[in-house]
């Protein structure tokens, strides 16, 4: 009894499994269809490293950048600590950008500021 | 007749294995197709892994980090379905697509001269027909299937590193035959070392059938004396 059922098993294995190809193309596309839907549902931030000056709640980029989300961040080491600061309204001078932020966390001086600049999709990033 | 011996390079033990391998090109093929995958799938985990790192550690971005390590979960799950799929293939060729070489191995010793039969060990013929075949099949694994897929594999971070920094990508470039050429100096060694474990194992072997056969003669030797 045993015997058959693994013999059925067997049968059943090679035959759709091994010998036909749906079982095998059928996985193998799903897979990837899920895999190219969820990359290209996934978006991911485009980040700009600038040099940023941080004068109380007043941050000067350098250089002119729109700023599509009113998110940036800030680091003296990026391996340290990032913080991130609420964007309250930004404006143009002398080439510069001058961004307005909620709180400054206590940060003062030179820094490095990551901008949102837009978005993409995940798998534009892996290619 | 005796078991000629001839030396094949890459090419001719390909062609030669050909012969066998193109009645089962399809189960060859999705075996491959399955490692290929495999290769992409190396490539793309470690970069999905580095934006999260970056997604949770630098931008705090939780959201955009859950949806990564669905991505993620996805692609393991996939990965490791797929092995099943993978190693499905390669049982099944291990099996049948050795046992037509091994047959055709038998035949061809069963038309081998006395002299051959008689210098040759029954461990060395065993081993022969129990070996070869199977490493026929290590061959197509190895030196088609992984060989090409790792190929593609340096190619694509050769070009990665390229668009990260083209230093990294001309080191990579240089430092990839540089590694092969070291393998292959080892390689030798142990190609080597692997033939006098044959030689060792066939002589064991060889010595195990024969003190059997010895015995089983005794045997028949006192039950016909029993009669």
């Amino acid at each position: 009894m045993n015997q058959r059922k693994q013999s059925k098993f067997s049968k059943f294995y090679v035959k759709h499994i091994i010998k036909k190809p749906f079982v095998f193309y059928g996985f193998l596309g799903f897979g990837i269809g899920l895999f190219l839907y969820l990359s290209l549902t996934v978006k991911l931030d485009v980040v700009q490293s600038v040099p940023a000056e941080v004068s109380g709640h007043q941050i000067t980029l350098k250089g002119e950048h729109d700023l599509t989300t009113g998110v940036m961040y800030l680091y003296y080491d990026r391996n340290d600590r990032v913080y991130k600061l609420q964007v309250v309204r930004c404006t143009y001078e002398d080439g510069n950008t001058v961004c307005t932020v909620e709180e400054n966390q206590g940060l003062s001086g030179k820094m490095d500021a990551d901008l949102v600049l837009g978005s993409e999709i995940l798998l534009k990033r892996i290619l | 007749m005796s078991m000629e011996q001839q030396k094949m390079n890459y090419v001719t033990a390909f062609g030669f294995l050909w012969r066998y391998a193109s009645k089962y090109k399809r189960n060859f093929i999705r075996f491959y197709l399955g490692f290929l995958f495999d290769t992409i799938l190396q490539i793309a985990i470690p970069i999905v892994s580095g934006i999260m790192v970056d997604e949770i550690v630098y931008f705090q971005n939780v959201p955009t980090f859950l949806r990564l390590g669905l991505v993620y979960l996805v692609m393991l799950v996939f990965s490791c379905t797929l092995y099943f799929f993978i190693y499905a293939q390669h049982h099944y060729l291990i099996n049948i697509f050795t046992m037509e070489i091994k047959r055709d191995l038998f035949a061809q010793m069963q038309k081998s001269d006395a002299q051959f039969l008689t210098d040759a060990s029954s461990g060395d013929l065993v081993h022969m027909i129990y070996q070869y075949g199977t490493e026929c099949m290590y061959f197509m694994v190895r030196n088609v299937s992984h060989q090409l897929n790792n190929l593609l594999l340096i190619a694509a971070i050769v070009v990665y590193l390229f668009v990260i920094d083209w230093r990294m990508g001309l080191f990579l470039a240089f430092a990839a035959p540089v590694s092969v050429a070291v393998s292959m100096r080892f390689g030798k060694k142990v190609r080597r070392l692997g033939e006098q474990e044959r030689e060792y194992y066939s002589g064991y072997m060889g010595w195990v059938f024969e003190r059997l056969s010895g015995l089983r003669d005794l045997r028949m030797l006192g039950g016909t004396g029993a009669d």
